[in-house]
């Protein structure tokens, strides 16, 4: 460490205090009339306006939610232990605000900015109030950019578009942040040269992390910074162990950074990992400012919560730079049950959602997205040209190999349409498997549904499957790396194309070893 | 129920009977006394709030340490309070019915708090600033707190001006902790 001069410091105090005046300091002041379970309640205070903050002793803060006739109910974002009746209570005049700017990408903060990562304080360009309106009708433009997420499945059938909103619903443990997070992996390939040649934007990402463990959060982290995905992520923390005020707003923390980046002109990504807990967070705060509670003892207000939340994602008309916020809610289900007060909230305000099925997860199908009963309303438009053209049937066909699949069971005698159908369905299922945190480019999937859905896979074992998709991109990837190219950026399948396309896979075809002969 | 709606409808309704007959100087003086009363005396308010005397005990002691002292219509006043069963509110009306006219004459409330004792002449112009600052006439209270150790602070309302050396020296303190060090 290097020498510290006293006359240095001096100079340096002398410095910062320059500035310094002795003016009257004016405050408006109230005093705490009781205080308990991270709720004060203050008398006074008569201009103070909903959502600012307050400013309690030993530097706590707090943000108002009700304004009554004669006192005010503050949620408190620190120690309630700390403050006790009749403290005083300064106003801030600060709406509950977030700090924005480029340096927040790659960093951890809490839901007001303050850093959790041990970087250094946040250098940012100016705090942003955390509730904002949403975007009207003129501001919009319809989606029609993809907002690739590397999982087959959902690019294939569920394609997300930017400025989209997309759910994300299923019980514990069937791999819902397993999908967000490897949509913020893939996010890295729009940051590349490549993609810039290809005419694909970057992508910024936010993961707001509502009532987890800090040890998963810890995880989440370790594997985006091992992916190189921090660099363009910012990642707002609010473990179980903090306050219900900071997990309630958390989720418009993100949102408000990521209108920062959509109002410059930029594509953001902000994943809510989970609104249900969000949701309880909110339930407990309103229960403790005694407002009535409704159904599952949630307040009037719940629905609000979300939609207000939801709506501020948006794709920005060209007039406004064409920015886009997409948003990926997560929401746990109990048991399936997606006709519960909350997941049913969630479901009639987002574009569509995808479903994790926990059979399917144990069957080994993951990503265990259920494709029957997932949809997405928009982001059709947004798919591109060439996906839009090779997964058209693969829907259908999964359709059809699930409604047979239950005569199968019975082992009886079945055509040779059906068994067909169901040959082709079971091999689609395995082609859509994929492993976790292992994105596939959008000019991979295309091929690999191209092979599925053209029926390149019938003679091939549905046990070797993915071997053969993995040495079919590498023998392209090889033989005929134009044909990539070609699609990654034209973003179309020609005719032409599509005959070099046949001609490569079937030259593959007779290539590929079928393993144990 | 808000007591301090409940306080606020009836201190309206006094303040407007005052006004009809044209007897708000006296009820106004007769308010102030009720609330000192009722303020110095606990045993005042205990008796009150007490659920095991009926109203009619209640009347007649309200009625014989105020008959003479205060005008028949804020007598009347009270016994109305304590009819309607409203007799543990009492201090809540006559503080906001001592608000609402000091907000209809213009009138505000001044704490002057200093670390010394002020002379008068200091008093005086502070009291002519607060009335120019607020633009209303001021009813200013003042009193010695050592703990500013320097300046002074003045409470209008919710609103504080403070030229302490106490909260100059909060201040530095902010600003060399958030400033200087991260």
């Amino acid at each position: 460490m290097a020498e510290v001069r006293p006359d240095e410091v001096s100079s340096i105090l002398r410095k910062q205090l320059s500035g310094y005046e002795s003016a009257i300091d004016i405050y408006d002041e109230g005093t705490v009339l009781q205080v308990g379970d991270g709720i004060a309640r203050v008398y006074g205070l008569s201009k103070v306006m909903t959502t600012e903050l307050l400013e309690f002793p030993n530097d706590v803060f707090g943000m108002v939610l009700n304004l009554e006739e004669d006192s005010v109910g503050c949620a408190l974002f620190g120690e309630s232990m700390l403050i006790k009746e009749g403290d005083k209570v300064k106003r801030t005049k600060r709406l509950a605000s977030f700090p924005v700017g480029m340096n927040l990408l790659g960093r951890v903060v809490d839901p007001l900015g303050i850093p959790y990562d041990g970087k250094g304080p946040v250098q940012f360009e100016k705090q942003s109030p955390i509730e904002r309106k949403a975007l009207g009708v003129i501001a919009r433009q319809p989606v029609k950019e993809p907002l690739q997420t590397g999982i087959v499945a959902i690019d294939a059938m569920i394609p997300i578009g930017r400025g989209q909103r997309e759910l994300i619903i299923g019980d514990r443990q069937t791999g819902k942040t397993a999908v967000a997070i490897d949509t913020i992996i893939n996010q890295k390939f729009t940051h590349s040269e490549d993609a810039k040649n290809a005419g694909v934007t970057p992508v910024y990402c936010i993961y707001v992390a509502i009532g987890q463990k800090s040890s998963t959060v810890a995880q989440v982290v370790a594997k985006l910074e091992e992916s190189g995905a921090m660099e363009y992520t910012t990642v707002i923390s609010a473990p179980a162990s903090t306050p219900a005020p900071l997990q309630y707003i958390a989720p418009y923390s993100g949102a408000t950074l990521g209108e920062y980046f959509r109002d410059n002109g930029k594509h953001a990504l902000v994943i809510y990992d989970d609104l249900s807990k969000q949701a309880v967070a909110y339930r407990e705060l309103s229960l403790l400012l005694r407002r009535p509670p409704g159904r599952e003892a949630y307040p009037g207000d719940i629905f609000f919560l979300h939609s207000r939340l939801l709506e501020r994602s948006s794709k920005l008309s060209d007039e406004l730079g064409g920015g886009s916020l997409t948003a990926l809610p997560i929401i746990e289900t109990q048991q399936g049950d997606v006709s519960a007060y909350i997941p049913t909230n969630v479901i009639s305000i987002t574009d569509g959602q995808i479903y994790l099925e926990p059979n399917l997860f144990n069957a080994g199908v993951r990503p265990a997205i259920n494709v029957g009963i997932s949809v997405s309303r928009v982001g059709g438009n947004a798919q591109i040209k060439a996906m839009k053209k090779v997964a058209g049937s693969l829907k259908l066909d999964l359709a059809q190999y699930r409604e047979l699949e239950a005569f199968a069971k019975f082992g009886s005698d079945l055509d040779k349409a059906t068994l067909r159908t169901l040959s082709k369905g079971e091999r689609l299922v395995e082609l859509l498997k994929q492993g976790q945190f292992a994105p596939v480019p959008v000019e991979k999937q295309v091929v690999s549904v191209f092979a599925g859905t053209q029926g390149f896979l019938e003679t091939v074992p549905v046990s070797d499957v993915k071997r053969f998709e993995k040495e079919m991109h590498e023998f392209i990837d090889m033989k005929y790396p134009d044909l990539f190219e070609k699609i990654k950026i034209s973003k179309v399948l020609d005719d032409q194309t599509t005959a070099k396309l046949k001609d490569a896979l079937n030259e593959f075809v007779t290539k590929f070893k079928v393993s144990g002969n | 129920m808000s007591n301090y709606s409940v306080s606020s409808r009836y201190a309206k309704a006094l303040l407007e009977i005052a006004r009809e007959k044209s007897i708000f100087e006296k009820v106004s003086g007769d308010s102030a006394d009720i609330y000192q009363t009722f303020k110095a005396s606990r045993e005042l308010r205990n008796i009150m709030a007490s659920p095991v005397l009926s109203s009619e005990k209640k009347l007649s002691i309200v009625d014989s340490i105020f008959k003479d002292k205060v005008s028949p219509e804020s007598l009347n006043f009270l016994g109305f309070i304590i009819r309607k069963k409203r007799e543990t509110l009492v201090t809540g009306i006559y503080e906001r019915f001592l608000a609402l006219r000091d907000e209809e004459l213009g009138i505000v409330n001044a704490e002057v708090y200093s670390a010394s004792e002020l002379n008068e002449m200091l008093k005086k112009e502070l009291i002519s600033k607060i009335e120019k600052y607020t633009g209303m006439k001021s009813r200013t209270s003042f009193a010695v707190r050592s703990d500013l150790v320097g300046g002074f602070v003045i409470k209008i309302g919710d609103k504080v001006l403070d030229a302490s050396v106490t909260n100059q020296l909060k201040v530095i303190k902010k600003k060399l902790i958030h400033e200087v060090i991260l």
